[in-house]
């Protein structure tokens, strides 16, 4: 599903560095508001672990989100931002063993809401480096999905809805001047809990099983670019590395921000 | 207790067929049942004698080992470029599908190696190289002959008939999930079990109760009880006998059929309730009546409100189905169809059955004193061939303890529901859906026990 997903990724992807180009245009004056709209798009994917007859089971929970940002500027330096946007979570791999007849999810992506917030709070700035504190909060609100049941004597279906909450503070490292290509380096503590309740529905049997979903990792690190367009417009791309116990898990980020 | 206590004549048994050649040779032996209100007597019983080979299982995949498929868009020589990033060394390729085996490093598990290809976004899919096999497949002796658990198209003992490959009840690949839990206890309301069977001893939980003595050895006199505890839940696995539904599921013993198969409603009863509150998760019944009592409503109904499966034959007379399986609410009504998925014609029929499973020439264990007080000798092998609703039956018990041990917090109403919807509509060609015949249809452990995948549409 995460697949079939790159291509209005790659189209969004498209967009923004169209409109990072239109806003790069030579302009001068100065922000005239404290507001900042723009657009991102996050991929990541994410070692989950959960709790399964016989012991803890693990599997990669993908997702893609795609959500438009508020920024409030709230001093000269540090900011606020609010999201919301659509996103698709593929939590292939769970398994429903206390459901009357045990399933294997295995059915891609599903898709939802997503809702979040973020701060960038400056600590010391200079004209070579930029240290702040940042923190995130990204929640997906799954939609409800639908299967039939193959192959039993009777009709039967499955609904499942997914939702998660992912967040992730740290310091911030920015070299370079702002006005410029800036690099940044991003340690941070972050933690991703959800679940995922399925339902069983076949004439008169039916079933609930809720699986709740940890994060198997708890430190990362990511590595960033703020590409300044113009004085309206930036651009942000970021990788993130997550290790954990049984390897690593990764993130990537692009965002634009237009200023007003 | 002694395994020969209460031995005695078998009045109500018909013997129509005794081979000369005697019962290792395959002769016939048949007894049946003449009036109901009794165990659902077996049709006929045969000897058994054939063989087979132990078949070792296998680990799930190949070691260093990883199968992948890239993009079309990836060609030599990136395709190369591609895979030496990774340490990969090329073993095969699969023509036309153009599928690649590739050695994994030793500094990387196989899970390890699959991970980092699936993450490439050229690599369409990567996956360890599987390895297929024979699904759980017991070595007991005469597992070859039990074609109710796998139908190969096998020739059914040394002089029966062939079924019809895969016309069974799929048991081999639902034992890849579930063996069963020692904590599930089948209770066989019959007349009693040979305590001392060499395939059943180390699968009873105790001498259990004899409500037509009335004293704790439930030792059968009669044989009719250790065929339907065999076929539940043999002790399998074990080079010997037949394998039993339930490999791992113990046996509580409960007379309440005297040796000659006749057994008062008032014994039954105190049967049924004894065995709910000593233990049993799931009881079987291979008896009944033709007579409705309210006593026997309750009983089965105090089973199933504390939350004991009961399954019971529909009987073999060609008429209507047997009390207690009649009384549809608390109990599984299992009706027999044959090696080829054919109900035979003297199954019972009604809309109470449920189910259908198993019933004709099901391999059994029998007391080790069967043969000698029946015309054979003493060193007879102690199994059967035998036909009949009650062996039908407890093909249905050990998938219901091999539910209950699998999921232990569904209610009585919630096996009862996943047997009857797992079931194969076998009959669907004339009667399509739940029907008087087989109800819902035979029986399918796979479907039972086995997750469905979800797969993406």
């Amino acid at each position: 599903m995460i697949e079939s997903r790159r291509l209005p990724a790659s189209g969004i992807i498209l967009f923004l560095a169209a409109a990072a180009a239109a806003a790069a245009q030579p302009r001068t004056e100065p922000p005239s508001s404290g507001l900042r709209l723009g657009l991102r798009v996050d991929y990541f994917s994410q070692r989950v672990g959960w709790d399964n007859p016989g012991g803890e089971s693990t599997s990669d929970l993908n997702s893609v989100l795609v959500a438009a940002a508020l920024q409030f500027r709230l001093s000269r330096d540090s900011s606020a931002s609010i999201l919301a946007g659509y996103g698709s979570s593929d939590f292939g791999g769970l398994m429903f063993r206390a459901l009357p007849f045990s399933i294997d999810y295995q059915a891609g992506g599903v898709g939802g809401l997503t809702l979040g917030g973020e701060f960038d709070i400056a600590l010391a700035t200079s004209s070579r480096i930029r240290v702040s504190a940042q923190g995130e909060v990204m929640a997906f609100l799954g939609s409800t999905r639908k299967w039939d049941i193959p192959g039993l004597a009777v009709a039967g279906s499955l609904e499942g809805k997914p939702s998660w909450v992912r967040a992730r503070v740290g310091p911030v490292l920015a070299f370079g001047r702002a006005s410029r290509l800036r690099p940044y380096l991003f340690p941070f503590f972050h933690y991703i809990w959800g679940s995922f309740e399925m339902s069983e529905s076949i004439e008169s049997l039916s079933g609930k099983e809720t699986k709740d979903l940890r994060g198997k990792s708890l430190f990362g690190v990511a590595g960033g670019l703020d590409i300044p367009l113009s004085p309206h417009a930036k651009i942000r791309a970021e990788a993130g590395v997550y290790p954990s116990g049984d390897g690593a898990s990764y993130s990537a980020t692009v965002a634009t921000m237009f200023s007003f | 207790m002694t395994p020969h206590k209460k031995h005695a004549s078998w009045p109500v048994i018909l013997v129509t067929a005794l081979c000369a050649a005697g019962f290792v040779l395959g002769g016939q032996r048949a007894f049946q049942s003449k009036a109901p209100g009794r165990w659902a007597a077996p049709r006929t019983l045969r000897s058994v004698d054939d063989r087979l080979v132990f078949r070792a299982r296998a680990g799930r995949y190949a070691p260093r080992q990883v199968m992948v498929k890239f993009k079309p868009s990836l060609r030599e020589p990136l395709l190369g470029a591609t895979s030496r990033a990774y340490g990969l060394e090329k073993l095969d390729r699969i023509p036309v599908l153009e599928i690649y085996k590739f050695r994994v490093p030793e500094s990387l598990t196989v899970e390890e190696m699959v991970q980092a290809l699936k993450r490439n976004p050229d690599v369409e899919y990567a996956e360890p190289n599987y390895i297929a096999h024979i699904a759980a497949t017991p070595n007991d002796a005469y597992f070859k002959s039990q074609y109710a658990l796998l139908n190969t198209g096998q020739q059914i003992g040394s002089s029966g008939p062939s079924g019809t490959a895969g016309h069974d009840i799929k048991a081999t690949s639902a034992w890849d999930e579930t063996k069963g839990s020692a904590d599930v206890t089948i209770a066989i309301v019959d007349t009693g079990v040979d305590l001392l069977h060499p395939d059943l001893k180390a699968k009873i939980k105790s001498a259990g109760r004899d409500f037509v003595n009335d004293d704790n050895d439930a030792t059968d006199d009669n044989g009719h009880g250790t065929m339907v505890a065999g076929v539940a839940a043999a002790d399998t696995n074990n080079d010997a006998g037949i394998a039993g539904v339930a490999w791992n599921c113990r046996i509580l013993p409960v007379k309440v059929i005297d040796a000659s198969g006749n057994g008062y409603y008032d014994q039954i009863v105190a049967g049924i309730r004894w065995a709910v509150d000593n233990g049993a998760s799931v009881i079987n019944m291979s008896i009944g009546g033709e007579d409705a009592a309210d006593i026997m409503r309750d009983a089965v109904r105090y089973a199933h409100d504390k939350g004991v499966v009961v399954s019971a034959a529909a009987g073999n007379n060609g008429a209507a189905v047997l009390y207690p399986a009649a009384y549809d609410a608390y109990v599984l009504a299992v009706a027999a169809t044959d090696y080829s998925d054919v109900r035979p014609t003297w199954s019972n029929a009604g809309p109470q059955v449920d189910v259908a499973a198993p019933g004709v020439r099901i391999a059994c264990p029998v007391p080790t004193w069967f043969w000698a007080a029946n015309g054979g000798s003493s060193s007879d092998v102690p199994y059967a061939f035998a036909d009949g609703t009650s062996m039908s039956s407890p093909h249905v018990a050990g998938l219901a303890a091999l539910i209950a041990g699998l999921k232990p917090d569904l209610s009585v109403d919630s096996v009862m529901d996943v047997i009857r919807y797992s079931a194969d509509d076998v009959n669907s060609s004339a009667k399509r859906g739940k029907d008087d015949d087989i109800g819902y249809g035979r029986i399918n452990m796979a479907k039972a026990l086995v997750p469905i995948k979800i797969a993406a549409r």
